[in-house]
């Protein structure tokens, strides 16, 4: 042990006096240090740079940052008002395997939700699964009554549940949701993607004051004329948008249940029905822009026609000569058959079709029917045509139409949604003189016809109003004495802003209306109520001096 | 060698400060995430209220009810400035005397002289 030691000593001795190895070692601590201090030096700078150059908190990566979202985006109306929003709720669910007495939880479950059956309950917690729902969407107060109880295997998880604040007020635009917050109909359906991805609200052209004017006056009218239903639109001629839309009979689309199943059906954009007289308006503007006819052109109203089994008479005929413009605004069938007979069926059909009546309407819902068309467009059917029989269409290709004439002519396209810029500018179907024409016409409707009930003086409104019978298939019409009474009033003359349309199905004759059941008496009331509300609403100004067109009556030569 | 030290110690110090003011900030940014999601949530509730109570149908019931003599305008009450000057014209623009002002003058309270109103000329500037 010594001499190793001693050995050893003399070793480090002998090591230590060797300048080579000592060098050696001075450089190898060297070569360490430096490697050392780069890659220090490289940690500091970046230490550097992460603290004082980079430290703004925008260069961090934001995968942590959980957007602040919800599942699914508010709608709201054109100035705002939220039209359908969310609640955070609670449900209830269960893991029945962790359930042990099942009969005392649902029987203390029923205390708190009386509503549910015990039966049901039984089974959902019994069953063989690991999960199962209990209820769905409860408020605060439920929830904490359901913590209290303290049942082992009962849970409650954070849900949302889609509100309407307005409930039936905007039902058919809107639609509804499922109780998963799935978009079943209307523009929660059709923006179903859009509402679930986006955090920011959709705005629709609606006006929710506009929709209760609408809601209110025709609910009123139904119940006045004994309806079985009805619909009313409002729209910007200029732009297409539509400020409302309601549809009788309604729903909350807060609670929907199988019985509100038949008033889903939305009247203006799925219900086709023959619009009557009020397209001897598109008759006489065809006769007009062809110059086939002017206003002054005479038509002989003096006997009916005879289309193959039918008589073609007049609703209080004059049983004379009338001008164009006395066939409109006295409504003649016969002078507008009369009037068709000038530019024949292809004319006729090839309008038609531009004015958007053979296809289907574009509207941001999905409930929009298609028009039915007959198979053959005979001289029969150009003849029914003329005077808005033969054709079953939608409110909305009507209101669009109308629009379309009234606005120089140009295709008006109906929208949901509030528009951002100018409406794209279609093919003009109409010469810009014919649209003014049209619109001397239908206030002369207003003025002398059977429009007198929709007149307020100083807006100015152009009507034409429609009232025409079910057709029951072969059998015909006049079969069932159901009409559906409609009417379409323009205003202001000098500068058509918006399009109102109303229709009542199956108005009955009250007091007042001695004994008629005819749209001048029920449904031009409604629109002139409507109007006389949403107009001062709508920023338009009355003019009492704007010039009263007048009536050119048949003289005999 | 005292250098190296001194800045060794300090980034160590540095480091770690850092990293506990990242972690403060973290559990700060968890709390106000959190406060934010029950202010929205609560925002939704207020807002959903908000329309509610504004339903137009309520606002007309309530008008109905407290308000009998308010209806809507009329196209008579609706008269633009182009026809204000047509008023003045026809001399319609001397001052109203307001019934507040007839109930002064009975009670002769001379001592409160009424203001002299706009007339439509301050408005308008000179007649054409």
């Amino acid at each position: 042990m010594k001499y190793r030691l001693t050995n050893h000593i003399s070793l480090w001795n002998q090591v230590v006096r060797d300048n080579h190895f000592f060098q050696m070692i001075h450089e190898r601590i060297w070569v360490a240090n430096f490697i050392f201090g780069i890659a220090f030096f490289a940690i500091c700078l970046r230490l550097l740079d992460l603290m004082f150059i980079h430290n703004s908190s925008d260069s961090r990566p934001q995968r942590r940052h959980t957007p602040i979202m919800f599942n699914r985006a508010d709608i709201v109306d054109r100035n705002g008002s939220v039209l359908a929003t969310h609640l955070v709720t609670g449900s209830v669910y269960v893991n029945p395997k962790q359930i042990q007495h099942a009969t005392q939880v649902a029987k203390s479950l029923i205390k708190i939700f009386p509503h549910l059956s015990y039966q049901v309950l039984i089974k959902r917690l019994k069953s063989k699964s690991n999960f199962a729902w209990i209820v769905r969407h409860i408020p605060p107060r439920l929830q904490q009554e359901i913590n209290n109880m303290g049942i082992p295997g009962l849970y409650i998880q954070k849900d949302e549940k889609r509100v309407y604040p307005y409930s039936q007020l905007v039902s058919h635009a809107i639609g509804y949701c499922g109780v998963d917050n799935d978009g079943l109909s209307g523009i929660e359906k059709r923006f179903d993607g859009r509402l679930k991805t986006q955090g920011d609200p959709l705005q629709l052209s609606l006006d929710i004051r506009v929709q209760n004017i609408l809601f209110d006056e025709l609910g009123t009218a139904i119940t006045h004329f004994r309806a079985q239903g009805g619909n009313a639109m409002v729209m910007d001629i200029k732009t297409g948008e539509l400020y409302g839309m309601v549809s009788f009979p309604a729903f909350d689309p807060n609670k929907i249940t199988i019985k509100d199943q038949p008033s889903l059906f939305n009247r203006n954009t799925q219900a086709t029905f023959e619009p009557g007289s009020i397209w001897k308006i598109f008759n006489s503007a065809i006769a007009l822009d062809t110059q086939l006819a002017s206003l002054s052109s005479p038509f002989d109203a003096t006997h009916s026609i005879k289309i193959g089994r039918h008589t073609v008479n007049d609703f209080k005929g004059k049983n004379r000569v009338l001008t164009l413009c006395e066939a409109v605004v006295y409504s003649s069938n016969i002078g507008s058959i009369r009037i068709s007979d000038l530019f024949g069926k292809t004319i006729q059909k090839d309008y038609l079709k531009r004015l958007g009546m053979f296809e289907i309407p574009f509207l941001e819902i999905p409930e929009v029917a298609a028009p039915q068309i007959p198979k053959v467009w005979s001289e029969a059917t150009r003849m029914s045509v003329s005077y808005g029989y033969g054709m079953a269409v939608t409110p909305l290709h009507n209101v669009n139409a109308i629009s379309t004439m009234l606005n120089d002519g140009y295709p008006t396209q109906a929208t949901l949604l509030k528009r951002d810029g100018p409406m794209p500018k279609g093919i003009q179907v109409f010469k810009k003189d014919t649209s003014q024409k049209i619109r001397r016409l239908m206030r002369l409707v207003t003025i002398e016809g059977s429009g007198k009930q929709a007149d307020i003086p100083g807006y100015n409104i152009m009507t034409k109003t429609g009232t025409a019978y079910k057709s029951k298939g072969k059998k015909g019409y006049g079969v069932i004495k159901e009409r559906n009474a409609s009417i379409v009033a323009a205003f202001p003359e000098q500068d058509p802003r918006f399009v109102v349309w109303v229709t009542l199905d199956d108005p009955k004759p009250t007091d007042k209306t001695y004994g008629y059941a005819t749209a001048g008496w029920n449904s031009a009331p409604t629109s002139r109520k409507i109007i006389e509300r949403i107009a001062p609403m709508l920023n338009v100004e009355p003019n009492f001096d704007h010039e009263k067109p007048q009536l050119i009556s048949w003289v005999q030569p | 060698m005292i250098i190296l030290i001194a800045i060794i110690m300090s980034i160590g110090v540095s480091l770690f400060s850092l990293k506990q003011s990242v972690i403060e900030l973290e559990s700060n940014y968890k709390s106000i995430q959190n406060e934010i999601m029950k202010n929205e949530e609560s925002l939704h509730v207020l807002k959903a209220e908000w329309s509610y109570l504004n339903d137009p149908r309520r606002i007309q019931q309530l008008s109905e009810k407290y308000l009998p003599k308010l209806h809507g305008i009329k196209p008579e009450q609706i008269q633009s400035l182009a026809h204000a000057k047509t008023f003045r014209n026809r001399g319609l623009d001397k001052p109203v005397e307001s019934s507040l002002d007839k109930k002064l003058k009975n009670k002769n309270m001379k001592t409160i002289k009424p203001k002299k109103s706009l007339t439509l000329d301050d408005l308008l500037g000179d007649a054409p």
